[in-house]
Parts: C-alpha cells; sequence; structure tokens
C-alpha cells in the first residue's frame, strides 16, 4: 500500500478535526435544545376534534381503515358537539405532537413491534392520560398483546364483563361487543389494559370495529351494522372521555 | 554568577548614539595612548587605561541602564478568618452560648492579634459571604442549610482580590456535601474546631406529611420519621401532634437494640374539631438528653374545612372535559359532581339536570363550573345559573367554543358581554398581565422568574370569547392583539356578578398543558385549577388588604417573600403598609413594604427566618390589616443529623495545606502560628545604574588617579 503523501496527511487530519469539532457542535446544540423548556407554540390540531391513526413498526398494515376515523370524527360532532377535523390524521409514538391526541386508533392484520424508545413513550402517554384503541383486523392481537406487555410489565388483558360502563353508555350493548366482519368465528371480545384504575387500552378483537366505520363501498356492510359499528366507536371514545 | 532572573535594558541614550560615541572614546584614548608614549611617559598604558574606563564607565551611565534580578524575601501575613455560618453552629454544646457567638469571640481575638489591617473577614455555608468586620457577623444568625467547608477556600480565593497567605476556618467541621478535606496548593489553612468531637446523639423529626385538607370530625393521618443518630440502642421517643396549642395525639417509638443510626416510622391520627387553617406541629421527646433540639419538632397546616365543598360541573363530552373532569373528581377537599350534555343529549348525571334548572337547587353548590355546553342546555338552564351568581354563587367559565359567555337571555347583562366566541386555528398565546402575575390565581411557581416561564410555555389557546371588562373587574390575562373595547380581550378575568362572582377563562386548550408529557407542566396545570378553586371559594367580601406568602413551607434561612394587595381606600396618601413577622417565643419584627413596580395596589417584602418554628405574618395599612398567613420554617435535617464535630476532617484539612488544627481552647494561639510560618515570597527587583551616585564618584576617582598618575610623571 502507498503511504499517503504528508499534505495528503494534513488535510485529512484537519478533515477529521473538522468532522469531530462539526460533531461537537451539534451533540452541544443538542443538549441545549433538550435542556431548554419547550416554547409554546400553535398545535397541529388547532381547535378540531382528531382522533390519530397510530403508524406503528413491525410490517403489519397500519394505514388501513382510511376513512374511518374522519368518519367517526363526523358522527362525535354530531353527538358530543365537539368542533371536527374532516381528514385522517396519523401520528407515530416517537412524533412530537403525539401529546395532541388523548386518543389514538390503530388496526392492521399482521404484525406489531414497538422500539424501546416507543415502548417508554407509549407509557409515558398513558401515564399522562393518553387511551389507545386497537382493532384487531384479524391477526394484529398476538404481537399487539406482546408488545404492550413491554409497555405495562407484569400486565395482561383484561377481558371486560359485559356489564362494564363502556357497553353501557351512551348506547347499551347488552350483549358486548356488536359482530361487524366474521372471518374465524367466535364471538367478539373487548380487552382491556389499566394503569392504576384507569382504563388505558381497549381491543375489539373477532369483530373489526374499526372497518364498520369505512365508506359503505369499501366492505359493503349493510347500514344497520356500520351503525351498530359507529355506536360501539362512540362509546369507547365516550368511555376515554369520561372515566 | 549573576542572580536569578537577572535582566540589563538601557533606557536612556539610544544605542545607535551611544556606539559610534564609545568608538570616538575609543579612538581619543588610542590618541592619548599615543601622545605619552611619545612623551616616553612610564608605563603610558596607566593613564590611558584609567581614562579609558572612565570614560567608557560615562557612556555607558549615558545610555541610562537598568538591570532586574530576583529575590527572596518573608512577607507580612495576609490572614482570612472564615466563620462556619451554617445551622449547625446554633448548638450549645450544653453551655449557654452558641457555637456561633464563640467563634465570633475568638475570631475578633485572632484578628486583633494579628493587626485588623492584615485580616479579611467571611461568613461561610452553602457560599461564601465577606463582611467588613466580626462585629458585622454578630447581627446575623447562623442559618446556612448547608456546611461546605471544604469549598470556602476556593470560594474565598473567586469572592477576594487578595492573595491571601493564610486562611483560619472556625468551624464545627462537619462537611455536609460529603467532600474529603481538599489540599489547597496555595494559602495555609488553619482549622479552629468547636463541638464535641466524640459520637454525639441526636433525635430528630423528619419526613413529615399530612393532607393539605381536612373536615372537621374527620380523622386524617400524620406520618414521618424520627431520625435517630448514633444510638446506644433501645431509646424511647414519645412522639406527639399537637393541633394549634394542644397534644391531640401521642405515640412511642423505639430504637432497635443493637445502636447506630435509624429511621423510626411513626403514624399519628387526629379528628380536628374546630375549622380554619390550622399548624399541625409533631415534636418528640427524647429519654436521653438530645444535644441538637432544633429538629426536634416539625409544623404543618391543615386546612380544616368545616364540610366538604360542593361543585358542579357541567361540560359536554371533549377533550377539556376529560382532563378537568378527572382533576375536579381528584380532588379531596371537594366533592364534585360531573354533568356532560350534548346535541344528543345528556351523557352523564341526568339526575343533576333537575339541579341545573333552578337558582335554588343551584345553591346547594358551593361552586359551578360550566364549560361548553351553552347550546344543550336549555334557556330554563343558562338563567338558572345566571340567576345563581347573581343571588350570591361563584361560577367558572370556560370560555372557548359554545361556552356560556355567549349566551342569550339573563346572561346578556352578565360580565362576559357581549361574549361572541371565535375560533382561531392558527392559536394564540395566552399574556399575563402584571395584576395577573402580581396575584395569587397565576402563581404557579414559587420565583417570579419561574413563574414567568411557566407562561410562556403556555400551550397557544385556540378559541375564545369576546367580553368588555366591567367597572371592578380584574384582568389577570389578555389576548396578545385582538381589542375587546379599549383594551386587549380579556382572556382570564374574575369579576362581581350581583351578590356572585364570576372567573372567565374566556378561551378553549387549557387540556393541553395538562396532557403535556413534561410532568412540570400538568403539575402547574394542578396548581392553576387548585388557584382557580381556592379564588373562588374563599370569603365573600375580601378583606382591604390580602397577603400572600411564597410558601408554606420553608427552610432556616431561605428567603420568604410575602406580597399584599391593598385596597386603594385602605391607604392613606403616600403611605406604604408593614409586615408584621411573629417567630415563636419572640417580639413581632416591623419590616416596611415596597411598592410593585408597575402593579397598583400591590406592595412586598422579604424575611429571612432566623429561628425554627410556625411564624405569623400580617400585612396592615391604616385601612386595615391582612388575616395573620402561616409559615413553618424547619431546620436543615443535614445540618442537625450529627450534631458532633468533626475533628478527622479538620485535622487533615489543615495538615494538608500546611496549617495547624487547634481545638476552641487554643484559639488564642493562633495568631502566634500565623506570624511564626510567615510564608516567604519571590519578588523581581528593578534598579536605575544612572541614579546611583556610586557609579558617577568611581568616574571621578578614575579621572583624578588618571591625574595624579601625570602629575608624578611630571606631565602636569
Amino acid at each position: 500500500m502507498r503511504p499517503k503523501p504528508p499534505k495528503a496527511k494534513a488535510v485529512s487530519k484537519y478533515f477529521c478535526g473538522f468532522i469531530l469539532a462539526a460533531a461537537l457542535a451539534v451533540a452541544l446544540a443538542a443538549a441545549a435544545l433538550r435542556a431548554a423548556p419547550p416554547a409554546a407554540k400553535p398545535s397541529d390540531t388547532g381547535d378540531k376534534f382528531y382522533i390519530a391513526q397510530l403508524r406503528y413498526g413491525g410490517g403489519g398494515d397500519w394505514y388501513d381503515n382510511r376513512a374511518s376515523m374522519p368518519r367517526l370524527q363526523e358522527r362525535l360532532a354530531r353527538e358530543f358537539g365537539v368542533f371536527p377535523g374532516a381528514e385522517r390524521k396519523i401520528v407515530r409514538l416517537a412524533d412530537d405532537d403525539l401529546f395532541s391526541y388523548p386518543v389514538i386508533f390503530m388496526s392492521g392484520h399482521g404484525n406489531v413491534s414497538f422500539a424501546p424508545e416507543e415502548v417508554a413513550r407509549l407509557r409515558a402517554y398513558f401515564e399522562r392520560g393518553g387511551f389507545l384503541w386497537a382493532s384487531d383486523d384479524y391477526g394484529m392481537a398476538p404481537s399487539l398483546r406482546r408488545e404492550l406487555k413491554k409497555v405495562l410489565p407484569g400486565q395482561d388483558y383484561v377481558e371486560l364483563p359485559f356489564s362494564h360502563p363502556i357497553y353501557q353508555a351512551p348506547y347499551r350493548f347488552p350483549s358486548g361487543l356488536p359482530k361487524i366482519h366474521e372471518h374465524d368465528g367466535g364471538p367478539p371480545r373487548g380487552y382491556a389494559l389499566f394503569l392504576g384504575d384507569r382504563m388505558v387500552f381497549f381491543a375489539d378483537i373477532n369483530t373489526d370495529i374499526g372497518d364498520g366505520l369505512e365508506a359503505p363501498s369499501i366492505h359493503n356492510d349493510p347500514p344497520e351494522v356500520q351503525e351498530q359499528a359507529f355506536r360501539m366507536a362512540v362509546n369507547i371514545v365516550y368511555f376515554a372521555l369520561s372515566q | 554568577m549573576l542572580p536569578g532572573g537577572f535582566e540589563l535594558s538601557f533606557q536612556g541614550m539610544p544605542l545607535w548614539i551611544a556606539g559610534p560615541a564609545a568608538a570616538l572614546c575609543a579612538f581619543a584614548v588610542w590618541r592619548y595612548y599615543r601622545s605619552l608614549k611619545a612623551a616616553e611617559f612610564q608605563p603610558a598604558w596607566l593613564p590611558a587605561a584609567l581614562r579609558g574606563a572612565a570614560l567608557a564607565l560615562a557612556v555607558f551611565l549615558s545610555a541610562g541602564p537598568v538591570v532586574k534580578f530576583d529575590v527572596e524575601r518573608e512577607v507580612s501575613p495576609r490572614a482570612a478568618i472564615v466563620v462556619d455560618s451554617s445551622q449547625s453552629m446554633m448548638s450549645k454544646d450544653g453551655g449557654a452560648e452558641e457555637r456561633w457567638a464563640r467563634a465570633l469571640g475568638a475570631a475578633e481575638e485572632i484578628s486583633r492579634a494579628l493587626g485588623g489591617k492584615t485580616t479579611s473577614f467571611f461568613i461561610a455555608s452553602d457560599a461564601v459571604r465577606p463582611l467588613a468586620s466580626a462585629e458585622d457577623a454578630r447581627a446575623l444568625r447562623p442559618v446556612g442549610p448547608e456546611s461546605f467547608i471544604a469549598a470556602a477556600p476556593d470560594e474565598i480565593a473567586k469572592a477576594s482580590d487578595i492573595p491571601f497567605t493564610d486562611i483560619i476556618i472556625l468551624t464545627d467541621g462537619r462537611d455536609t456535601s460529603g467532600a474529603r478535606p481538599p489540599a489547597l496548593g496555595g494559602p495555609r489553612a488553619h482549622i479552629v474546631g468547636f463541638g464535641s468531637p466524640l459520637p454525639s446523639f441526636n433525635a430528630g423529626v423528619s419526613e413529615l406529611s399530612m393532607p393539605e385538607y381536612g373536615f372537621e370530625g374527620e380523622e386524617f393521618e400524620a406520618r414521618g420519621f424520627v431520625h435517630v443518630t448514633n444510638s446506644s440502642g433501645g431509646e424511647t421517643f414519645d412522639v406527639e401532634l399537637h393541633d394549634g396549642g394542644a397534644r391531640a395525639a401521642a405515640a412511642t417509638v423505639k430504637a432497635p437494640s443493637g445502636g447506630g443510626d435509624a429511621r423510626l416510622p411513626f403514624t399519628l391520627s387526629h379528628k380536628p374539631s374546630e375549622s380554619g387553617f390550622r399548624a399541625m406541629t409533631v415534636k418528640i421527646k427524647a429519654a436521653a438528653p438530645d444535644p441538637a433540639p432544633e429538629d426536634d419538632s416539625r409544623s404543618a397546616f391543615v386546612d380544616v374545612a368545616s364540610a366538604r365543598r360542593r361543585l358542579l360541573y357541567i361540560d359536554a363530552p371533549r377533550w377539556e372535559s376529560k382532563f378537568l373532569g378527572a382533576f375536579l373528581s381528584g380532588l379531596d377537599a371537594t366533592e364534585a359532581d360531573v354533568l356532560l350534555i350534548g346535541p344528543a343529549g345528556t351523557f352523564k348525571g341526568a339526575e343533576l339536570r333537575r339541579a341545573a334548572a333552578s337558582a335554588r337547587a343551584l345553591s346547594e353548590y358551593n361552586l359551578v363550573v360550566a364549560g361548553a355546553a351553552a347550546p344543550w342546555m336549555k334557556p330554563a338552564e343558562r338563567d338558572a345559573l345566571a340567576e345563581y351568581a347573581e343571588r350570591g354563587g361563584r361560577l367558572i367559565v370556560l370560555g372557548g367554543r359554545n361556552s356560556l359567555a355567549g349566551a342569550g337571555g339573563r346572561w346578556k347583562s352578565s360580565p362576559l358581554a357581549p361574549g361572541s366566541t371565535a375560533g382561531d386555528a392558527a392559536g394564540f398565546e395566552v399574556i399575563p398581565t402584571p395584576t395577573g402575575l402580581s396575584g395569587p390565581l397565576l402563581r404557579l411557581a414559587e420565583s417570579e422568574a419561574d413563574n414567568r416561564l411557566i407562561w410562556k410555555t403556555l400551550p397557544f389557546a385556540q378559541t375564545f370569547s369576546r367580553a368588555e371588562p366591567p367597572p371592578g373587574a380584574s384582568v389577570h390575562a389578555e389576548h396578545p392583539w385582538l381589542n375587546c373595547g379599549a383594551r386587549r380581550c380579556p382572556m382570564i378575568m374574575d369579576a362581581r356578578w350581583g351578590r356572585g362572582r364570576v372567573l372567565l377563562f374566556a378561551f378553549d386548550g387549557l387540556w393541553r398543558w395538562k396532557f403535556r408529557e413534561r410532568e412540570k407542566d400538568s403539575a402547574a396545570y394542578d396548581r392553576l385549577m387548585s388557584n382557580a378553586l381556592t379564588m373562588m371559594l374563599e370569603t365573600e367580601n375580601p378583606a382591604p388588604v390580602r397577603l400572600f406568602m411564597s410558601a408554606r413551607e420553608a427552610t432556616l434561612g431561605a428567603t420568604l417573600s410575602a406580597t399584599a394587595h391593598v385596597e386603594p381606600d385602605a391607604l392613606a396618601e403616600g403611605e406604604t403598609p408593614v409586615l408584621s413577622a411573629t417567630a415563636p417565643g419572640e417580639p413581632a419584627v416591623e419590616i416596611p413594604m415596597k411598592p410593585l413596580e408597575g402593579r397598583a395596589g400591590a406592595f412586598s417584602a422579604e424575611f429571612v427566618p432566623g429561628r425554627a418554628g410556625v411564624h405569623y405574618f400580617t400585612a396592615s395599612a391604616s385601612g386595615g390589616a391582612s388575616e395573620p398567613r402561616p409559615a413553618a420554617v424547619h431546620a436543615s435535617p443535614s445540618e442537625f443529623r450529627n450534631p458532633g464535630s468533626d475533628e478527622a476532617f479538620m485535622k487533615r484539612m489543615a495538615e494538608l495545606n500546611g496549617g495547624t488544627y487547634f481545638t476552641e481552647a487554643d484559639a488564642g494561639n493562633v495568631a502566634a502560628a500565623v506570624k511564626k510560618g510567615a510564608a516567604r515570597e519571590r519578588a523581581s527587583v528593578k534598579k536605575s545604574l544612572w541614579s546611583m551616585p556610586a557609579l558617577f564618584a568611581l568616574v571621578a576617582a578614575l579621572l583624578t588617579v588618571e591625574w595624579i598618575s601625570r602629575r608624578r610623571g611630571g606631565l602636569v
């Protein structure tokens, strides 16, 4: 190997020095930004009511149910009197604006995986009062259950009885979750996770409420089935708001 | 051999002149030598050499030679006398005088013996403070919360330009920072130790906790620990809870039989029989004598209400109600009923709607909080709320979209008129006014700077209602640019409404503050809401002078700030109110209060407590006085945990720094030790040869000898 000429060595030395200095400057700036208190700034959501859809890792189809939340927001505006956002908001657990959405929704058929920093963020989100609603499109439940055990160690899904308030108001569901879509047979099940005595997570499994909120042309659900999905979705959001 | 640091320089004739002059002299001497030889003068070289030497010396001197060299000399001592002003110096060690007074006496004696001009005086605890003399320290109390003895010499070097030769520290030597004795590498450190170096027993009360609120006839618990240092094992301690001056509960705890240090938990239950803001004090009585009684009691305050206050919260299901509803429902001192209504009907509290429909039923509540549900309330319900306020009810209105601020009917005559609501998707900052920042409602941190910072971080508000402040309203915060009438639109305002009172938060979005990721923001939201509830639930007719203390509890020596709000008719022209501070067992001290700049009717004063225990503060003016405000002052736990002195630390620090350790009894020998081992220093000396008469005499002598030699040779 040919030795480097002295001038090249010097240039390389200066270049390394420059890179080190730049890295140091970036690190110092980052540290300063972290140390500074967050200044007041406008929110992405403004004065509108949104339920954001969670974009998660692991390969699952997080992006499905494109129209579900905007349609639910419209419905909640009519029922609760909130000022609805017209579009779908998507949020990652690591995003700055996660805490602009007190309730977030997730759905999909595939694998869910949370990075370690996302696990910590989701726990902080729960602790501050956030609520996650997962509508299993058939297939997402096992991996989500595994990931949530990292977020709330030592806790596992609790199946809610039909007498639980989430099935009582504003709409009554005496038999628990309504069945929206049939895939593998079996009754619909509602599971929850709690932080203290506050519910922070609800999962509808074996029914697919999220699909039931989609535009009618997507799944061709009859209007009465769609209405059942909307009513249950209203109950879930109402429970998250009022507990 | 030349002395160290020798240097020769010239400051007179420039060298370019001196050079030719020297050459000319040399030529003249050569000619002189030749003429002597021609005259057969023997020896011819002698007069030539003498004249040459004289000329050379004259030229050298006219060039202005200056020599510089180093010398070593003895330095007269410059001593810093440092007295430990931490709280442990209050200990009397079984005698009549505190360590502090004894140390000041010793410091004065040392200063006199050294000669006052060569000494500087400091006091040191967690920080170092220079003083003009030990006499000045006599006006102070040793209230420092920590003893940072190891760091004191460095702090002195920063605080003073004087290069001290000796530092004399008068202390009990227990460094509470945990630092090891330092090697300073500069001045010598002499230590005079106060207190007993033997292992010393102490017991005190620590980590006392009680609920902030209680109710008449309802039991509450006071929990805490008795900390014991150097226990010999098996001692018992009577722990008593005193409500005001009366003993209310007692328990006994026992130290483990093995001895040493221990934390002994206690729980005391008490059922207060009187309402009010009550001072609860936990005291211990040890079986063995306790040399540090300063930490034997600790106080806290419990706001005892005669009955649980009732509150009705009306809102629509939305983010604001999610967080505010949870906050209100979680309060100990109030019982909150929540009514949620929307376009689809009643979501929660259907039975409460009957109450909401009449002012008579609403009068059961001490406070009503009304959010964004106005469009879905019946006109009769809206009017009932207005009537409730007019008849003396207390109302907090959250005034964004759908708020009651824009409601019709009786609300048209409310202080919130005209009350039109508007959205602002981009959002806006809520700007506290000087009135707001000086009052208790917007106080979210102890210090004013921290409070301003918190308000800067408030998330943007989105929707708001326009209201023109009626006469007598207090505007606490306003819109950054929109005007309502002649001034910026009020965003937080309180005003009287008939016989009642209304507090308006004229915007939406407070929930974002509560939901922020940082715990601090959530705590600030809780504090704002608590302040709002306290303000709205206070007495009907506020006193002409109202006093607010910066803290309910403080450490000994920490500054307590008092802010008084005085109604204009309570002050004579040019008068300022006076703060009266009463420490336990002492007469009241009166402190004139200063007007706060830009805040009409607001005055402030500061007080540094010098004793532990419950203090009472009152602000008074010619038109009235405030209710007494208490503050509990605690001794620093780290200062009294071990009241003995740390002799090993002091000896090692003196040894590492070329000084001597003295006991209190030997303090009279300190000055002699400082003088005896006076330091030596190297100094640079500069001398001009031009001004030395001896050199001129030498020139004259050379010329004289030369003349004599010529005369003896017969040439003169």
